[in-house]
């Protein structure tokens, strides 16, 4: 399968979410690096070059919006995908999320069957 | 010497009562901290034997009751903490897993007995669960709870027979809020709001038959969360008759959300009302539906004696009439104008930078 061993980097305040999608993606063959907040997140990518970086909007420390522009600002990892996760369901913000360059935006709550097929679509788009 | 006396001993009993105060108060938050930590470390033991389990049911095919059998009843209060996150944010077959853990097993009959309890935290809790678990069929035990004379255990119930889209219970909700005078419009509005969006058919026939505007104004909210564009005609007929003026500028926002055409006419009188704050928001409204047959009345409107009138005003012209950038241009050149022409300055500014 082509998503075997790949990198996630998931980014989320709220750690039950993050113990049950690492739990669902580590079944699934994904390795998840995950970070409970907003802080070192940019760092976390340059460090591990993950193929897939997952977003909250709202978390402590810097938000999800300010880490995808320096994502996508930055030539050494504007290439990975990032998928933004959020209960912020305002037009405005997700319009703003896709200006910025994410690669997907996906509202709470979400089903995790649903995250799975996105991240997939994703890396597959990647690898093609 | 008696007086004196008498005084050291007021001043004497004062500080030891000051200073028993300080040490209850000391030994009061103390303890609250102990049971604060306490209850987190029983969390953390619970999360450690338990969670993987949780996960382990959430990818198989096994039963909730096998989870929940294997689980002692007092930890019950932790179950539901831990089960909490999950039901807020996820939906689809995700949802229904995690929900099912409390509608089909003896978690049920637990928040049954807590609902049922004369401790007003435990009918909250219980109720708030059978909300975000959205358990069916529990509709007449919360209507008897909301007929009670408890305004939290109200509100709590409410909510829950909203999330379960109990619409039977719309108009009893409305009934009975009108017994409790301290209940806030936010927390009305809220309640109709968690309902799914046909609620409002059913609000629209509560709105013919209202008399009170405070109520009327909770419906009108309401319709503008939904966008329910059926509710034109019948908000337009309450602008028309509207004496309040929170109703009056709840109706144009709704109106104006909802794009109305059929209110411009009543939108061209309102420009002209006593009420700047009417006529502020009318003129958001007119720029949103469209502003072409009213244009220079609200070009006028720059030069109001309402300061967030003008500001709207300009806002309207800058970004709705093709020389609006012109003529805004022209009154901020014109130092004659007075705030007219700052205004013009600001808005021209901002929009400028907002380009960048």
């Amino acid at each position: 399968m082509y998503h075997q061993e790949k990198n996630v980097i998931f980014a989320e305040d709220n750690i039950s979410i993050t113990k049950l999608l690492k739990f669902k993606l580590q079944k699934e063959g994904f390795k998840l690096i995950s970070l409970p907040s907003g802080d070192g997140v940019v760092e976390a990518v340059i460090k591990n070059s993950p193929h897939l970086v997952i977003l909250d909007i709202m978390m402590p420390v810097k938000d999800g919006m300010t880490i995808l522009k320096e994502i996508k600002s930055n030539n050494s990892i504007s290439h990975i995908p990032v998928v933004m996760l959020s209960s912020q369901v305002d037009e405005g913000v997700i319009v703003e999320a896709f200006k910025l360059g994410a690669a997907d935006y996906i509202t709470k709550p979400f089903s995790t069957t649903e995250l799975m097929m996105r991240i997939n679509r994703q890396l597959h788009m990647v690898s093609v | 010497m008696i007086f004196t006396f008498s005084l050291n001993h007021i001043l004497i009993l004062i500080i030891l009562i000051l200073f028993l105060s300080t040490y209850f108060l000391i030994v009061f938050v103390i303890s609250l901290r102990l049971h604060n930590i306490y209850k987190d470390n029983k969390q953390r033991e619970f999360l450690e034997k338990w969670e993987g389990t949780i996960f382990e049911y959430s990818t198989s095919d096994m039963k909730p009751s096998d989870v929940i059998n294997q689980i002692p009843r007092k930890k019950f209060k932790y179950l539901l903490e831990c089960l909490r996150p999950y039901l807020i944010s996820l939906k689809g077959d995700d949802f229904k897993k995690f929900s099912a853990l409390v509608s089909k097993t003896n978690l049920l009959d637990y928040l049954f007995a807590q609902l049922n309890s004369l401790r007003k935290s435990k009918v909250i809790s219980a109720a708030y669960y059978l909300g975000i678990a959205e358990v069916q069929g529990i509709e007449d035990l919360l209507i008897r709870k909301i007929m009670g004379r408890d305004e939290s255990i109200f509100v709590s119930c409410s909510m829950t027979l909203a999330r379960i889209n109990a619409i039977s219970s719309v108009g009893i909700i409305f009934r009975q809020a009108k017994n409790f005078k301290s209940l806030s419009l936010d927390t009305l509005i809220l309640i109709f709001s968690e309902f799914k969006p046909y609620v409002c058919k059913f609000l629209m026939e509560i709105l013919e038959m209202e008399k009170s505007s405070i109520y009327k104004i909770v419906i009108v909210s309401v319709f503008r969360n939904f966008k329910y564009y059926d509710g034109g005609n019948a908000v337009l007929h309450t602008l028309y008759f509207s004496t309040n003026q929170v109703l009056t500028i709840t109706c144009i926002k709704y109106l104006q959300e909802i794009e109305n055409i059929d209110a411009l006419p009543a939108f061209k009188r309102m420009l002209n009302s006593s009420k700047p704050e009417i006529r502020a928001e009318t003129i958001k409204a007119v720029a949103k539906i469209d502003i072409s047959s009213m244009e220079d009345k609200i070009f006028l409107k720059i030069f109001d004696t309402d300061y967030y009138v003008q500001l709207n005003a300009a806002w309207a012209i800058l970004d709705n009439c093709p020389d609006g950038e012109e003529k805004l241009t022209r009154i901020a050149e014109d130092p004659s104008k007075g705030r007219s022409a700052e205004i013009a300055q600001m808005v021209l500014s901002e929009r400028n930078l907002r380009m960048k």
